[in-house]
């Protein structure tokens, strides 16, 4: 009881134009979301709004489509091959970038944090040009593809894992060593959980930029194979049917999932506390 | 339990020396407490004791081999945390058990000894808490948990009651003394309050810019500073400028703006040397009772009466210096208005010669 009134009353010290505004950014951030599913949810024959009546049957055309259900797995597959890679070179980089001391240091972060602020058109076509060039045999295959989405999303990783770093306390390694543990014992068992709510929050954000990547993937592309995405635009550019619009609710579906599992794995409270302590 | 040595050791970070050619041996079962004013050292050399600082100069023997060139986790040292570093992850159990579970022991053995130390600290019950669940007084007492459970050879704290409100601090002050006590362990404590290290220690350092100023019991050190800066450090003193008028076998008279003061001889003194004579303000007594035999008997003007509660504070005035008497509140204190000349003395014994 003593925290629900706590919290009610910090909330009535929010001056009303906050809240307003904050209602009003919400508003736009979910009114897409909410025509999208109501157009997937449409019982007429073109992608139109508001629908023509609720039906599943763009959702099962979905499900029987031999252009939107392949691409979505393939993202699917894509995005966590890329949330793999770019948790694992994020989460070493941003270490690297925390604890070693060298000349050109802050050069090499913004160096690393550089993909963030470029166009993805201008890196995609970058990556191209490279692929074509070099003759690494890299031009429109999988590894192309992966190299460019990890690219884009490694950033996001060594961002939070640096975020999480910096508020990480250096004596709580110097406990672990002088306790009897190894160096890497105490990575492992201290520093690596501690900071793991920086490394989900880079590896979630990783999955869901991987997920909706449009730009990279329009010039790095298999020619066999799509992801979701790129098969909504060609697909659109030609018919305008609510199948699109029946797979961007399974893309919603998959992301709001992943925040879930995110929000379940990582204990916000817990993380503050480490930072206070 | 073992002793430690430190010879010549030395830190520099650049040109600047952190720590700058110390010198202690701590025998086993000691306290040791280093004391001095922030950066003057103390704690890199306990962090060097620790391994987590790398020695520039120097060794450092536990039990008479050299371990400046060991990681930390093969010192088998204690090290306690001003913050307490407790696990944030880990419960109370999984932290104390966490040095065992190192040492591969069988978990049966490993549980009796992690309640044994929570017994031991005064924190069973806990085990299942975590840090952010704990006050200050309690994560002090599992930190202290965690390093006894290894059984370390010598125990390090590192300003371990600084975080403490001040009440909890005088109570853990005489806990972790009694603590050190039933164990024997060899323990060096760093602190910038001398009532903690007065208090608690065997032996205080007194440290200044990375030097050891002086070594000495807590009476040694709070009776006859030998130093000027150890002087002003601790505790409260008259530094009084003084010329010295004439020397005889074991005293000396010294001529304080123009007061004749009689010292106890130390060093090589001559006439006509500059120096200090220190007191301390609860030696300088007032009234009938600064009137005795063996006592050096001023007249002084009285300046200020400022009411401390348990003493009284007297400023007077010593040809333009000050000089600051503390008188225990008892009921007869003697009752002077500013302004009034009163009788001032102290035993020759009491002052003690500061040379600059």
């Amino acid at each position: 009881m003593a925290r629900s009134n706590k919290s009610m009353r910090r909330e009535a010290a929010v001056p009303f134009i906050l809240k307003f505004l904050a209602t009003l950014a919400l508003i736009m951030l979910l009114a897409p979301v909410v025509v999208v599913i109501l157009a997937g949810l449409n019982a007429g024959d073109h992608l139109t709004f508001p629908p023509k009546g609720l039906s599943l049957r763009w959702v099962i055309a979905f499900f029987q489509s031999d252009a939107f259900l392949p691409a979505y797995l393939f993202s699917l597959v894509l995005a966590v091959i890329t949330m793999i890679l770019s948790t694992i070179l994020g989460t070493t980089i941003a270490l690297f970038l925390a604890r070693a001391e060298f000349r050109g240091k802050q050069m090499m972060r913004a160096f690393f944090m550089a993909p963030l602020m470029l166009p993805g058109i201008v890196l995609g076509l970058a990556l191209y040009l490279f692929y074509l060039s070099s003759g690494l045999g890299l031009v429109r295959t999988m590894p192309g593809l992966v190299i460019g989405h990890v690219l884009v999303t490694c950033p996001y990783v060594v961002g939070t894992v640096n975020a999480a770093l910096v508020g990480f306390d250096i004596s709580l390694e110097e406990a672990a060593r002088s306790l009897g543990a190894k160096p890497f014992k105490t990575f492992r068992s201290i520093t690596l959980p501690v900071i793991s709510p920086g490394i989900v929050a880079g590896s979630v954000f990783s999955f869901i930029v991987s997920f909706g990547q449009f730009d990279v993937s329009l010039f790095l592309t298999p020619p066999d194979s799509n992801p979701l995405p790129i098969a909504l635009y060609s697909s659109l550019r030609y018919t305008f049917e609510p199948t699109a619009a029946a797979a961007g609710i399974f893309a919603i579906f998959l992301v709001v999932v992943s925040m879930l599992i995110t929000a379940k794995l990582t204990n916000l409270r817990k993380l503050a506390n480490v930072n206070f302590s | 339990m073992a002793n430690v040595v430190l010879s010549e050791l030395s830190k520099y970070f650049g040109d600047v020396a952190a720590v700058d050619n110390i010198s202690v041996e701590i025998a086993e079962g000691e306290f040791f407490s280093m004391l001095g004013p922030s950066g003057c050292g103390k704690s890199t050399t306990l962090r060097m004791i620790a391994g987590f600082e790398e020695t520039s100069i120097g060794r450092i023997e536990v039990d008479g081999s050299d371990v400046s060139q060991s990681p930390p986790e093969d010192r088998g040292i204690g090290f306690v945390f001003q913050n307490y570093a407790i696990f944030p992850h880990m419960n109370v159990y999984d932290n104390i058990a966490f040095g065992l579970r190192l040492r591969k022991q069988a978990k049966d053995a490993i549980d009796s000894r992690v309640r044994a130390a929570l017994d031991q600290v005064g924190m069973s019950g806990f085990e299942n808490r975590f840090q952010h669940e704990l006050s200050g007084g309690q994560q002090q007492r599992v930190a202290l948990a965690r390093v006894l459970v290894t059984e370390p050879r010598i125990l390090l704290l590192d300003e371990p009651l600084s975080a403490l409100d001040k009440n909890l601090r005088e109570e853990m002050k005489f806990w972790i003394k009694d603590l050190q006590q039933t164990l024997g362990i060899t323990t060096i404590y760093v602190t910038h309050d001398q009532g903690e290290a007065l208090t608690m220690s065997d032996r205080i350092a007194v440290m200044s810019n990375g030097k050891v100023a002086q070594i000495g019991t807590p009476e040694e050190i709070y009776e006859r500073p030998s130093t000027r800066f150890v002087t002003e450090f601790i505790g409260e003193s008259n530094v009084l400028n003084a010329r010295v008028t004439s020397v005889d076998d074991a005293t000396c008279v010294l001529d304080i703006g123009g007061h004749a003061v009689t010292a106890p001889l130390s060093g090589e003194l001559s006439e006509g040397d500059d120096v200090a004579l220190a007191l301390r303000p609860e030696r300088v007594l007032i009234g009938k009772d600064a009137a005795k035999k063996g006592f050096n008997r001023l007249k002084l003007p009285l300046k200020k009466v400022t009411y401390q509660g348990s003493f009284i504070r007297f400023q007077l005035d010593l040809s333009g210096l000050e000089l600051v008497a503390e008188v225990a509140n008892r009921h007869d204190v003697p009752r002077f208005d500013p302004g009034s000349e009163i009788d001032v003395g102290w035993r020759v014994d009491c002052g003690w010669i500061i040379s600059e």
